[in-house]
């Protein structure tokens, strides 16, 4: 029953296939040259300034929108204030200009710097809350710039604006020559630094998110409870990906005054920020292909809609691909082909309608509007998302390194276990009110280090009131919480935050299991281990040899942990996937990556088979004998008994009972309190 | 001083056109922690629907057809723009779906009220009267009077009938609701509908004072968002005080700073508000469960 | 109305698909841009619809150099970004001999540029914006290729703030929008007001949308104000009527020309009697020309009244303008019709006026002092502001020649 070390390794072996990331890296790789290949001849074959400058404007907007979807699609949260950013950045630049006749490298620099620290302005408030309300917070704050920017006419000009010449690239003549391709050439110069903006905030996004900074900010969307569990702070987290993604919309919006060579206050309203929403969604969330596309629609639109005859021919191409689509799923018979019928029949009336119209312009909006709630219902994903979905050798090789990672022996335990009779944990009258409930009532509690402490009690008695007062997520009314780490004195723990604890080292898993569902098993790990990175983000962006030997190093543990859990095989598969037992061991496994000295386990056994419970009480054996002290909030009696070496009793907030297994299960107040008394019964 | 007076009774009237807008953010937020984008375009769809008909029913009896027009408009809502988003999750997708059929419904009133803005007629004489050397008009008093009608009207419906109970029940708890066997889905259409049903109703209400054209909504929507933070989602009585907070606000800045900053101190404030005390000033703090 | 344009463009389609071999030359493309849609635009569909009605009756009539002019029409929506994006569609894709519009200044001086830099003339019909026609002023520019057939700012500010001190008003409060357009003016107002010698007692500013004006009152008549000039555009401009009939305060109101927009008139109803502003065009039928246009534009877009009359009557007149001097010009060349322009010829019969030499290389405005009258709001109406002008109704206003 207790698995050895080989069956993992023979798991691995018939392990289900890895999805083939290989060619997800490859098809990535072909995509980026082609994205070269294409810019840099573009002008060369279409020689007309409208397509060029429709180009310019395309890529800008995607510098922004690939900012943006790390807000979006990394962190999950939703912004309406970007409109804003990238008019802050486009003032920036032109404002410099004005004033101290400052040309368009100082104005890039400005873009990004001034933007950056408004976005940080705009985060320090607005990123305490989330939801709908952060949306709103957001649209509040692209107002108050509009409004800025129109009333603060001795610096920007006011409503009348501010028109720039056109933009020197590179300036020749301060080294007295001429610009070596020509007249001719020298019009590209701005296409050409555009093209290697977009490419370099290509490189830069791909890297931040593949980077423990991009693990943060997918782990703070999927659970961020949890991520601050994990000693990642979700609001400094958070404030760093709304920062590079106003720095980058600062940079979009700095290029935009240069290449518009015209700022106004109005260009930068609500419904530009609705447009960058709409093309993040339609090109595919978390993806470097899904802004470019969405950026090219939102540019291009306007322009198609203009022309009643394209606008006929595309309505016909959809129609009949609505037809198509419709009929093979007819024609399957797959389960969602009545849900299908409703789109298809609007997607076949839209065509004759349009040649009934005699102008679409009229209908714009509407089409607009149209196209949102298709995206939102039908395409949550995107285009990327759904080519994906439907092309398996698109999807993105899960943050790359496959190759097989060799489990390094020192799984566990950096901060070494304790022992002795001090108490590792101790809670002092803890009271935990809500409203004029008592939760906890000057509790007392002890732990021991290296022990098992069991905490039990019937359902409500504030078992996981406590777990939460310990990791953090409660401030206690009233007592105190103090660790004893280390040599020095105890450290206070009430009143820090979560992952402040969390990196005291207090690890904990959840009751309802709460991993970061999209992300792998071994990416969840690394979000555990993220306390091991000491790299910047500037490590992250300039991918220098810290970051690379930090990364290999972390993996190489996170493989070993997992060994040590039994998930070696299972690596690859994201959370989600997982099995529900496999999801609590990969639980246990994440919080091992902190180097807990105290483990707090919250019903790990909850809704586990026989043969899953006995592999985790194994587990929890071997965590203890590694040194680690661990408390086990537990209903299975057998496993409580089986394992702890002193337990404490809740009861109605109260502790009732404590002391060895045995003893607190003959005591009669545990019997009352489990099996109930008339007074308990009459109290419920 | 009564100039003083003059703009608190202004700031009043323009407060609780916001307050009243804002309260049908916080009824649909009570029961689904989701909330209509457009609802400025559901107010503006309201009046100009009341504008329509007024011409053949007169003033009075065309309230109850809005009525009725803006119950259907938020089902309508809900069921296009809510529904499918929430029940796969998607913060973003109601976001997005509310903002979209905002707009739709506003291309829409273009193509058929047409681009301009055009004259509510006034059921109430148009000649102020006076309070003490303040000028108010008829209107803007019922502007005030039918709002908090409204929202007591609501109010009682909440707590004397079955529907209304199940409203506040689902409010404080769905997953505790939809067990006691209360259909939670409906119970959501139903907070979308009367939701909407206020806005329209605030429509008509405001339409004689303000103007009434497609775009009217947009303005008033933002500032009736920036209302129902600082007084908190959760509260009524939060956004009669919020309402209130920037409609005076406005007023008073327009006239002792400048009227160019005019809306900046109710958006900082909303920001402060944000900053200090994220529920709003009336809301309650929210306890997380793990 | 979309349906008979339809069958008219039906028509017309097949007309020139029979008569092609015949025929055989291309049409002339122009462009016409302005916002079709949002705030602004029932000023933009007036304006396209007035170039529409001209762009028609010269195809009836045989063309310009014997070919047909195509209307290229492009929805700027009012913001810069799209209207520059518009200009380069226009110019580099559709190749447009001349582009007629812009509604806002805002967006004039941001998508102006691409037309002076591929040399093909823009007529602006509607936006008033002073600096339009400066800001490709010689000697920074060898030609300018921005033209005007709307009173620009300058001109409408003067006329406001002289009509004002000459009525005996010494303190003038200035009302005006947050807008480019509000602003400008607001900046022209005060400069005229300076060179006179006054100093207004307040200026101050609202927002479009602005749903109360008791403030901006409020402190215009506790700084003593007993006369308020204003700029912006019909509804808020109403909005201010209304608020100073609310606050039982009575001076007079001198606006800029958006008074004249049906929505002011609706909005305002008798708060807005006896409010005047500049007019170019006060839509009666004193002149045969007017009468037709009129007549014209009722019939073909099924109305009873024109949105915004002086944009609807200077984008007709644009047209005709456009036409002669591509006639001129004997091309379509782009700077042999900005050269025709600048020296046109013949005289141009307009709903306005009557072009004589509207424009020459320095000045590219149409529009003279003279030629302005005020209008004024009288139950529902604009009618002349002056016992004179309204005798002199039919009597054609003609450009100075000494103005400018």
């Amino acid at each position: 029953m207790a698995q050895p070390a080989s069956a993992p390794a023979l798991a691995r072996q018939t392990a289900p296939p890895v999805p083939q990331a290989g060619l997800g890296r490859f098809v990535g790789l072909l995509g980026a040259v082609c994205l070269v290949v294409f810019l840099a001849a573009f002008p060369h074959v279409v020689t007309s300034q409208y397509y060029i400058h429709l180009l310019v404007v395309i890529a800008i907007y995607a510098i922004l929108i690939l900012g943006l979807d790390i807000v979006v699609g990394y962190t999950g949260q939703v912004s309406l204030g970007h409109a804003g950013l990238f008019g802050i950045g486009a003032y920036a630049a032109a404002v410099l200009f004005l004033k101290f006749k400052l040309g368009l490298w100082v104005g890039l620099v400005a873009g990004i710097g001034v933007t950056a620290a408004f976005g940080l302005l705009l985060a320090i408030p607005a990123l305490r809350v989330s939801g709908p309300y952060l949306a709103m917070v957001t649209l509040a704050f692209g107002t108050i710039i509009q409004i800025f920017i129109n009333e603060m006419t001795d610096l920007t000009n006011g409503p009348l604006g501010i028109t720039l010449p056109p933009a020197r690239v590179l300036d020749f003549s301060l080294i007295g020559m001429q610009a070596p391709w020509g007249a001719a050439g020298r019009k590209l110069e701005f296409y050409y630094l555009v093209c290697a903006c977009l490419l370099a905030t290509i490189v830069v996004v791909n890297r931040v998110v593949r980077s423990p900074f991009g693990r943060a900010f997918e782990a703070l969307r999927d659970s961020p409870i949890a991520c601050d569990c994990m000693g990642v702070s979700v609001y400094r987290y958070k404030v760093y990906a709304f920062v590079i993604s106003a720095a980058l919309a600062g940079l979009a919006g700095a290029l935009f005054a240069w290449s518009e060579r015209y700022v106004a206050p109005n260009s930068y309203g609500f419904e530009l920020t609705v447009l960058f929403l709409l093309a993040v969604t339609m090109g595919g969330r978390k993806s470097r292909a899904g802004p470019l596309i969405g950026a090219a629609i939102i540019v291009m639109m306007p322009n198609i809609l203009a022309d009643i005859s394209l606008v006929r021919i595309m309505a016909g191409i959809i129609a009949a691909l609505a037809v198509v689509v419709v009929g093979l799923a007819f024609l399957r018979r797959k389960d969602n082909r009545m849900s299908l019928l409703i789109p298809g029949a609007l997607c076949l009336a839209f065509f004759p309608a349009t040649l009934a119209m005699e102008s679409v312009t009229d209908f714009r909006l509407t089409v607009f509007g149209l196209m949102i709630l298709f995206v939102v219902y039908y395409l949550p994903d995107g285009i990327v998302g759904f080519l994906r979905e439907k092309l398996p050798f698109l999807r993105p090789s899960h943050t790359g390194a496959t190759q097989e990672l060799a489990a390094s022996g020192d799984a566990l335990i950096r901060q070494g276990g304790r022992s002795g009779a001090d108490p590792l944990l101790k809670v002092e009258r803890a009271v935990m009110q809500f409203g004029g409930l008592k939760a906890l009532n000057e509790v007392d509690l002890a732990v021991r280090p290296g022990t098992i402490h069991g905490l039990i009690g019937p359902n409500g008695s504030g078992k996981s009131t406590m777990m939460n007062v310990l990791t953090g997520i409660y401030k206690p009314t009233a007592g105190g919480v103090s660790l004893a780490t280390g040599t020095d004195a105890a450290r206070r723990l009430d009143g820090r935050t979560p992952s402040e604890i969390a990196l005291s080292g207090v690890a904990r898993t959840f009751q309802n299991v709460q991993l970061f569902r999209e992300m792998t098993a071994l990416e969840n790990v690394l979000v555990g281990l993220h306390h091991s990175f000491q790299g910047t983000l500037f490590d992250a962006i300039l991918g220098t040899p810290r970051r690379r030997r930090e990364e290999r190093e972390a993996r190489a543990r996170a493989m070993a942990i997992l060994d040590f859990v039994g998930l070696g095989s299972l690596a690859q598969v994201e959370a989600r996937n997982l099995p529900y037992g496999k999801q609590r061991l990969l639980e246990i496994g994440r919080a091992l990556a902190l180097d807990p000295v105290l483990l707090l386990l919250d019903e790990p056994a909850a809704g586990l088979t026989a043969p899953d419970i006995a592999e985790l009480t194994a587990i929890i054996r071997k965590i203890r004998d590694a040194g680690i002290t661990v408390i086990l909030i537990e209903h299975h009696m057998d496993v409580v008994m089986g394992l702890c070496d002193r337990v404490s009793v809740l009861d109605f907030g109260h502790k009732i009972a404590e002391g060895g297994a045995r003893e607190v299960q003959s005591d009669p107040k545990v019997i009352e309190a489990y099996l109930g008394s008339p007074v308990a019964d009459a109290a419920e | 001083m009564q100039i003083f007076l003059q703009l608190v009774a202004s700031g009043v009237a323009v407060g609780m056109i916001y307050a009243a807008i804002a309260f049908g953010y916080q009824l649909t937020f009570a029961t689904s922690k989701t909330l209509n984008f457009g609802q400025g375009e559901a107010l503006m769809l309201g009046a100009l629907f009341g504008l329509t008909l007024v011409p053949f029913t007169g003033y009075w009896l065309m309230l109850p057809l809005v009525l009725v027009f803006g119950f259907a408009l938020g089902a309508v809502v809900e069921r296009l723009g809510v529904r499918p988003a929430v029940k796969i999750k998607s913060e973003y997708g109601w976001i997005m779906a509310t903002i979209a059929l905002g707009i739709i419904f506003k291309n829409v009133a273009e193509n058929i009220w047409g681009r301009d803005d055009l004259k509510f007629p006034s059921p109430l004489p148009e000649e102020a009267i006076t309070f003490g050397g303040v000028r108010v008009l008829p209107m803007e008093l019922m502007i005030v009077a039918g709002a908090l009608l409204m929202m007591l009207a609501v109010e009682l419906f909440n707590r004397r009938s079955i529907w209304g109970k199940a409203v506040v029940a689902t409010s404080n708890d769905i997953d505790a609701a939809g067990l006691m066997g209360i259909n939670t889905q409906k119970v959501i259409t139903l907070s979308y509908s009367i939701s909407a049903m206020t806005a329209a109703f605030a429509g008509v209400l405001v339409a004689p004072v303000t103007l009434t054209g497609a775009t009217m909504g947009s303005v008033l929507a933002l500032k009736a968002f920036a209302v129902a933070i600082i007084g908190g989602l959760e509260s009524g009585l939060g956004v009669i005080v919020g309402g209130l907070i920037l409609g005076v606000a406005e007023t008073l800045t327009g006239f002792y700073i400048s009227t160019g900053y005019k809306d900046v101190p109710g958006l900082i404030l909303l920001l402060a508000v944000l900053a200090v005390r994220p529920v709003g000033l009336f809301g309650k703090a929210v306890i997380k469960k793990v | 109305m979309r349906s008979s344009l339809t069958a008219l463009a039906a028509a017309l389609a097949c007309a020139t698909a029979f008569a092609a071999p015949a025929l055989a030359a291309d049409p002339i493309k122009i462009g016409v841009t302005g916002p079709y849609t949002g705030g602004s635009s029932s000023m933009g569909v007036s304006m396209r619809d007035g170039v529409r009605l001209a762009a028609e009756e010269i195809n009836k009539n045989g063309g310009v150099l014997g070919r047909q002019l195509q209307l290229v029409e492009r929805d700027d929506e009012g913001k810069n970004e799209v209207g520059a994006q518009v200009a380069q569609e226009l110019v580099n894709k559709e190749k447009v001999v001349a582009t007629l519009g812009f509604i806002n200044t805002g967006v004039a001086l941001a998508a102006q540029r691409f037309y002076q830099e591929a040399e093909i003339p823009v007529i602006n019909n509607v936006a008033t914006g002073t600096i339009i026609t400066n800001q490709f002023n010689p000697p920074d520019y060898d030609n300018n290729y921005v033209f005007r057939t709307s009173a620009y700012d300058v001109l409408q500010a003067g006329m406001m703030a002289d009509e004002a001190i000459a009525q005996g008003y010494k303190k003038i409060a200035i009302l005006a929008d947050s807008t480019n357009y509000g602003q400008l003016g607001r900046e022209d107002l005060e400069k005229y007001l300076k060179a006179k010698g006054v100093k207004p007692v307040a200026v101050e500013k609202f927002n479009i949308k602005d749903v109360d004006m008791t403030a901006q009152l409020l402190k215009s008549q506790a700084a003593g104000a007993d006369v308020i000039l204003a700029y912006g555009i019909g509804p808020e401009l109403a909005q201010i009527a209304n608020g100073m009939a609310k606050l039982g305060w009575k001076v007079p109101m001198i606006t800029s020309w958006p008074a004249s927009m049906q929505s002011f008139i609706d909005i305002a109803g008798t708060n807005g009697n006896g409010v005047i502003m500049p007019q170019t065009f006060i839509e009666d039928k004193t002149l045969p020309k007017r009468k037709s246009f009129l007549d014209g534009y009722y019939a073909t877009f099924k109305v009873n009244k024109i949105p915004t009359p002086v944009a609807g009557a200077q984008g007709y007149d644009s047209v005709y303008l456009l036409a002669a001097a591509i006639k001129q010009a004997g091309s379509t060349s782009g700077p042999k019709v900005r050269a025709a322009l600048e020296d046109l010829n013949s005289k141009v019969e307009g709903v306005v006026t009557t072009y004589d030499k509207p424009f020459t290389p320095k000045d590219h405005n149409a529009i003279s002092r003279n030629m302005v009258v005020f209008g004024k709001v009288q139950d529902g109406k604009i009618v002349y502001a002056k016992d004179e002008d309204a005798k002199n109704a039919g009597v054609v206003r003609v450009k100075e020649k000494a103005s400018n």
